[in-house]
């Protein structure tokens, strides 16, 4: 066996141990980093979503969830006015995430990159500035939706 | 033999890593798919080859063109848009050429125009799942996703490409959470080093050796340059990629 192939493989072992040693004790794996700026402020919830009715926005607050199943995101595609909160709930039946695009770099909009969220889990985001803006689950890309902002 | 060649052993990688993702899917329709985009570009480029009487040879590089885009393209697009891809893809590696070489990565070329026509984006389904996790099944999923680094690093000795790439982008992505103050080393880590998307694109598609410099200082500022086209202007890794190849394709 060649020098080459040893020293490749010696290389390949010493980053998936390394893979190893910074996934050992974390047990969740967000992709993307929670951005904490002040303007718009992405909320995050691990736990399940109870919704409180409202006398006046119960409708409205279940037009601006988007439901994750296997088969993606739905709606696909929400339109809602600056200033409104926008929920992401999980019933994939696994973890997912909501990501920025492009994939896998995230960089379109910053605020959007809210990380992983578990089965059965929510989290949201309150969109401020007018504009469209695509999103996807980092862990199946083919995933995608867009918010558009008005 | 053949299997000594960089490209059929690249071919055998990208092989194992579809029937990875098939299984790990739970269905074989995407492996269909693979291989309806594979016959295509095989098909098209021995057409087009013949077109621009040149003598015939193995195709080797459309098949692992056509394995990167049934990796890339979301098997849930119509048929039609696959053989598109493919066509469009051996149509720019036949006639976007100067000097006789080629300008453009074929496969990224086929998926970004074919993007642009259908609007939809590149799927990755078959390099994303991957991510490095703590079981056997994981591990063996993230070392066959490694496997095609074999022919891009050792055999071609492009590693210079995927070191600039990785140092620029990890740094600049790095930079972007502390502005964020959303940093996390960990994090950091695992959406770039670790993440399987770029590490497919680092190992397979950014290395690809028909349209990448072939010098040392060229390498270093093409890697360099596909980091930060992605980042500072937002660009996806395959957009970025045809930059870089636009940029660089004299340093040949």
């Amino acid at each position: 066996m060649s020098n080459k192939v040893v020293v490749g493989i010696v290389v390949a072992v010493i980053v998936v141990l390394a893979g190893f040693f910074l996934v050992y004790n974390k047990p969740s794996y967000s992709p993307s980093p929670q951005p904490q700026s002040s303007t718009p402020r992405p909320q995050k919830s691990t736990s399940p979503v109870t919704v409180q009715p409202s006398a006046t926005n119960e409708a409205t607050k279940e037009q601006n969830v988007i439901t994750l199943t296997a088969g993606g995101f739905s709606p696909s595609t929400l339109t809602v006015k600056a200033g409104t909160k926008v929920s992401w709930i999980n019933k994939s039946g696994s973890q997912a995430t909501v990501n920025s695009i492009p994939h896998p770099v995230h960089t379109n909009y910053q605020p959007l990159n809210l990380g992983s969220f578990t089965d059965g889990s929510t989290i949201s985001l309150t969109f401020d500035k007018a504009g469209t803006y695509g999103y996807h689950n980092h862990l199946n890309p083919g995933q995608t939706g867009t918010i558009i902002v008005q | 033999m053949l299997i000594g060649t960089s490209k059929i052993q690249m071919a055998i990688f990208l092989i194992l890593i579809a029937i990875s993702a098939a299984f790990f899917e739970k269905r074989f329709f995407p492996l269909a798919m693979t291989g309806l985009a594979v016959l295509t570009t095989i098909s098209t480029d021995m057409v087009l080859i013949r077109l621009r009487r040149v003598e015939p040879f193995l195709p080797s590089a459309a098949i692992v063109s056509g394995l990167i885009i049934g990796l890339l393209s979301a098997p849930t697009l119509p048929w039609y848009h696959i053989v598109i891809v493919s066509v469009m893809a051996m149509a720019g590696k036949n006639f976007l050429r100067f000097e006789n070489k080629h300008i453009f990565n074929p496969a990224a070329s086929g998926l970004f125009i074919t993007g642009l026509l259908f609007m939809h984006s590149v799927s990755w389904w078959g390099v994303s799942f991957q991510t490095l996790q703590i079981n056997p099944v994981s591990l063996l999923f993230f070392l066959i996703l490694l496997s095609p680094g074999y022919v891009s690093m050792i055999h071609l000795r492009r590693y210079k490409i995927l070191i600039s790439f990785f140092m620029v982008y990890i740094l600049f992505i790095g930079v972007l959470q502390l502005i964020q103050h959303s940093f996390n080393f960990k994090n950091l880590l695992m959406g770039t080093l670790f993440d399987p998307t770029t590490l497919f694109f680092s190992l397979v598609m950014l290395p690809e050796p028909m349209t990448t410099p072939n010098h040392h200082l060229p390498q270093l500022l093409f890697g360099a340059a596909v980091a930060m086209v992605a980042i500072f202007f937002r660009f996806s890794l395959i957009e970025a990629l045809l930059v870089g190849n636009l940029l660089f394709f004299r340093f040949r």
